[in-house]
């Protein structure tokens, strides 16, 4: 599909021409966007959770927007509240790719990873097909720093591996600092394909 | 005939259709008329992937498994989604 012009519509559109994802040159964040990740990690971050949320110190959730030729515009945030990692397949499968590709940390295997439940996913594509935007990638948050990668602004070789054919955007959101929140934004969580997230406010600084 | 509904991240596979027809009696029958239509969809039949499938919103299969057990209606709805991971 790359060079190519693609076709796509949401529910009851016409069709409109976009770009394929991976040719996407530039992500910008209007700054009230950019608030509510921040604040939806905070808040997990300080445990304090909504109802019907996994009690767990990670955040995660969907970014969806329009297209613009090479540029992407995020217009809606959606927080994903529930996490299907400790239940089955999820957690064998989980358990069989952590012990694969996972480099050991401080926090043991058991505690790590995150999917999200499929039927609050699926609600949330529903619910962008209905408001015409498309669903371009995922966002969560990284806490801990490692002895490697202080900053912990990039994926993980285990983000990549998850991430492979996904045709998403991960956004990772580095909160080693919780003052200093960055993030920076990499097609199917490859370092490889990284394109810039731009906050959309002259006074912050280009995030990625 | 049973719908197929894509979610986007799987769209290119389907020439970025959000909806696809195809006749089908049972669920393996329309998946794998929607593999011969569509062969990116058999990067979906590995186990490193997991598959939920939805029968008119209804979650019914975590996996591609078993699905020879599954009927469809006509005007049956049936939902694909890959559960979003990280580490």
């Amino acid at each position: 599909m790359v060079g190519g012009r693609l076709k796509v519509a949401g529910e009851g559109e016409e069709t409109t021409d976009v770009i394929p994802l991976e040719q996407v040159r530039q992500i910008m964040l209007p700054v009230s966007r950019w608030q509510e990740i921040v604040g939806h990690c905070r808040r997990k971050l300080a445990g304090r959770y909504v109802e019907g949320e996994s009690r767990m110190p990670r955040a995660y959730g969907l970014v969806a927007g329009t297209q613009d030729d090479r540029i992407l515009k995020v217009e809606r945030i959606l927080p994903i509240k529930r996490n299907v990692r400790h239940q089955e397949p999820y957690k064998t499968y989980m358990d069989r790719i952590m012990k694969q590709y996972a480099v050991p940390s401080k926090t043991p295997f058991s505690k790590r990873g995150w999917i999200t439940d499929p039927e609050e996913l699926k609600a949330c594509y529903d619910q962008c097909d209905r408001q015409g935007l498309m669903v371009f990638g995922s966002y969560h948050v990284h806490l801990v720093p490692w002895e490697h990668d202080s900053l912990r602004d990039r994926p993980t070789h285990l983000d990549t591996v998850l991430a492979r054919n996904s045709q998403l955007f991960s956004f990772i959101v580095s909160m080693v600092d919780i003052t200093r929140p960055r993030m920076r934004a990499f097609y199917e969580a490859s370092e490889e394909k990284e394109v810039p997230a731009i906050i959309e406010e002259r006074e912050l600084a280009e995030i990625a | 005939m049973p719908r197929v509904i894509i979610p986007f991240p799987l769209r290119k596979h389907a020439d970025n259709q959000r909806e696809i027809v195809i006749h089908g009696d049972s669920l393996k029958e329309t998946i794998e008329r929607l593999w011969q239509q569509y062969p990116g969809f058999k990067t979906l039949n590995d186990d490193s992937v997991l598959v939920s499938i939805f029968i008119n919103n209804k979650l019914v299969r975590t996996a591609f498994e078993k699905w020879d057990e599954l009927s469809l209606k006509r005007d049956d709805e049936v939902s694909l989604v890959i559960p979003i991971a990280g580490g």
